[in-house]
This record gives structure tokens, C-alpha cells and sequence, in this order.
């Protein structure tokens, strides 16, 4: 096993995050505890840091989060759901097609239904004028004659 | 999330504002030295500090992290890139700093130290310390996220957002950097040990 995987090794076995097995060999190796040794001489002799935060560090955090509270209704958790959800129907309105169907059927279907109401609007205007005629002439007159 | 740690923040939640106390105070010394190793001094320190847990609990609800430590120091993470990036532009390597001509970047390119870390140079603390401020940010993170903050590598590597084997990589360059920094120092330990 070479030097840089053993380091490897005996940093994960620090942090216990070597697995069994692979402790097993690095007990077996015969440079291992040399290096433990080197290795636990740089990191005991890092200094560690002594300064602490003001003791009213937590009053002054305490203060600012009062500060900055937000109400509920304007957080991102109530908003997100909401803006999801326009997005959506956004989407849905946008992809839907409003624009009249030109199709040659429906065209003709609508024809048809034009051609209905007029025919019904014609028959009463022919037959009223049928009857003006009548009433202003002594003879019936066939209306298909005129 | 610790059992404890939970229950501290939904009693802060409910207003008890000595619930924020205990938390703060339970975490207060791996998460300040660490911000303190990246900060000019404890007053910038202990405002990183303070922005730290203003963020970690107004953004809660964002928390998935198993530990709470963990994500502080990913917030403070954050912060110290946003605020080393700031700074960056702030002044160049060519700008003469000092009155014999010598530019920034001569300065912090030079193994030599001034007069007054050479003469505390003994303490092999310090040499550590002024060794490990030359080695590049992502390195040195790993070293003190490690040395001071105690984390894991598996919690490093949420840290930076890196995998495992990198922040295992960041920090055998980092020590590799420290060793031949300390030079003749570290070998004549390395015999004494």
C-alpha cells in the first residue's frame, strides 16, 4: 500500500468513517502507525482557537430575526405552492385554442343552421304578405305566380 | 436533526428566546473558530457569526441536513465565498503596499514572514497556522472544517458540495503543502516524535 493511500485511510479512520475491513489491512500494514504517529504530531500541534463570540451574541441574533420576521403570507412556503399552480393554468389558458373552427363540416353545419332560420323567417314574411294580398284583392293568388 | 436541537428550535419558535441561547451556545466554538480563521478579526468574526444563524433559522424550512452543524457551517461556507469574492477585486497584485515597493503579491507569494511571526516563528502552532493561510481557500476550508469544526469528511464534502474522495484529496494536498512549508521544523519533530 503506498504512503498516500494509508494517509487516506488513517483520515477516514479518524473521522470513524473507515470501513472494518479496510481497518483490518491498515492494522496489518507495517507503515501505518508510523504514519499515525507523523500525522497525529502536525494535527496536535494545530492551535486551537480560543476566542469565543460576544456574550451577547445570541440576544443581538435574537433582536435581528424579531427584526426580519416576515409575515406568514408573504414566506416562499406559502408562495410557491400558489405561483405552481397560476404557472399552471397559465399554461393550460395559453395552450388552449380559442380561434374559430374553419373546418369545411363546420362551416356547413353552421350554413345549415343559418339556411333553418332563414327558411322559418321567410315562410312568416310570405305567408303575411300572402295575406295582405288577399285582403286587398278579390281573387286567392297563388304565391308562387307572382 | 438532533432530538434536542429540534426541540430548541420549535421552544424559539414558540417564543422562547432562551431556546436560541442554548443553541447558540452549544455550537458556538467549532462554528466561531472556524469563522474566526477566515474573518480579519473577532469583530468581523463575531458579525459573520451573528449572520450565520440569522440565515440558518430564517431559512429553515429549507433545512434537510441531518445536522445542524453541518449546515451552519454550510451557510458560513457561503458566506465567506460571497464575502472572499467581494474582497478579491479590492486589491491587485501589482499595487505597491508598501513603502520599499514591495507589491501585495510579492508579500503573500514570500515564504518569509515578518518580524514579528519570525520571532514567535518557534512555536510550531503558529508556523501551522501561518503555513496553512497560503494554502489555496478550498484547502485550507477542508483543513480547518476538519482541525477546528471537527466535521467529518462526508460532512465536508456536504459542505463544499464536493465528493468525499475530493475534500479527502484537499486535504492530503493541505498537509502536503504544510509539511514541506515547515520544512526543516517538521522533519527534526518527525525524528523527535
Amino acid at each position: 500500500m503506498n504512503a498516500k493511500k494509508i494517509e487516506k485511510w488513517i483520515l477516514l479512520e479518524q473521522t470513524g468513517e473507515l470501513s472494518a475491513r479496510r481497518r483490518k489491512i491498515l492494522d496489518a500494514c507495517p507503515d501505518a502507525q508510523k504514519m499515525r504517529e507523523e500525522l497525529d504530531l502536525i494535527f496536535n500541534a494545530v492551535p486551537s482557537v480560543d476566542a469565543e463570540p460576544s456574550p451577547w451574541a445570541s440576544v443581538r441574533i435574537g433582536a435581528r430575526l424579531k427584526k426580519e420576521r416576515r409575515p406568514v403570507f408573504l414566506s416562499v412556503r406559502v408562495w410557491q405552492p400558489i405561483l405552481a399552480l397560476a404557472a399552471c393554468l397559465t399554461l393550460i389558458v395559453t395552450t388552449l385554442d380559442f380561434t374559430p373552427d374553419s373546418s369545411p363540416s363546420s362551416v356547413a353545419a353552421v350554413a345549415v343552421g343559418e339556411a333553418d332560420v332563414w327558411n322559418v323567417q321567410f315562410e312568416e314574411d310570405l305567408a303575411e304578405l300572402e295575406g295582405l294580398i288577399l285582403a286587398i284583392s278579390d281573387a286567392p293568388l297563388d304565391i308562387m305566380e307572382m | 436533526m438532533d432530538v434536542d436541537d429540534a426541540k430548541l428550535l420549535a421552544d424559539y419558535r414558540n417564543g422562547d428566546a432562551e431556546a436560541l441561547g442554548c443553541l447558540v451556545e452549544k455550537y458556538k466554538g467549532p462554528l466561531f473558530g472556524f469563522i474566526y480563521k477566515f474573518s480579519e478579526g473577532h469583530e468581523d468574526a463575531d458579525e459573520v457569526f451573528q449572520e450565520v444563524w440569522v440565515r440558518a433559522i430564517k431559512n429553515m424550512n429549507r433545512y434537510r441536513q441531518k445536522n445542524l452543524l453541518s449546515w451552519l457551517f454550510r451557510i458560513a461556507h457561503n458566506l465567506m465565498i460571497d464575502r472572499i469574492r467581494r474582497r478579491k477585486p479590492m486589491v491587485s497584485y501589482d499595487t505597491p503596499a508598501t513603502d520599499d515597493g514591495i507589491s501585495v503579491g510579492e508579500q503573500i507569494a514570500s515564504p518569509r514572514q515578518g518580524p514579528d511571526s519570525e520571532s514567535s516563528g518557534r512555536d510550531l502552532g503558529q508556523r501551522i497556522e501561518a503555513a496553512a493561510e497560503k494554502l489555496p481557500v478550498e484547502q485550507r476550508e477542508v483543513f480547518w472544517l476538519r482541525m477546528q469544526g471537527g466535521l467529518s469528511f462526508k460532512e465536508i464534502a456536504k459542505v463544499q458540495k464536493c465528493s468525499i474522495n475530493t475534500a479527502l484529496a484537499r486535504m492530503q494536498y493541505a498537509l502536503s503543502k504544510l509539511r514541506s512549508e515547515l520544512g526543516d521544523e517538521y522533519r527534526e519533530l518527525k525524528e523527535a516524535g
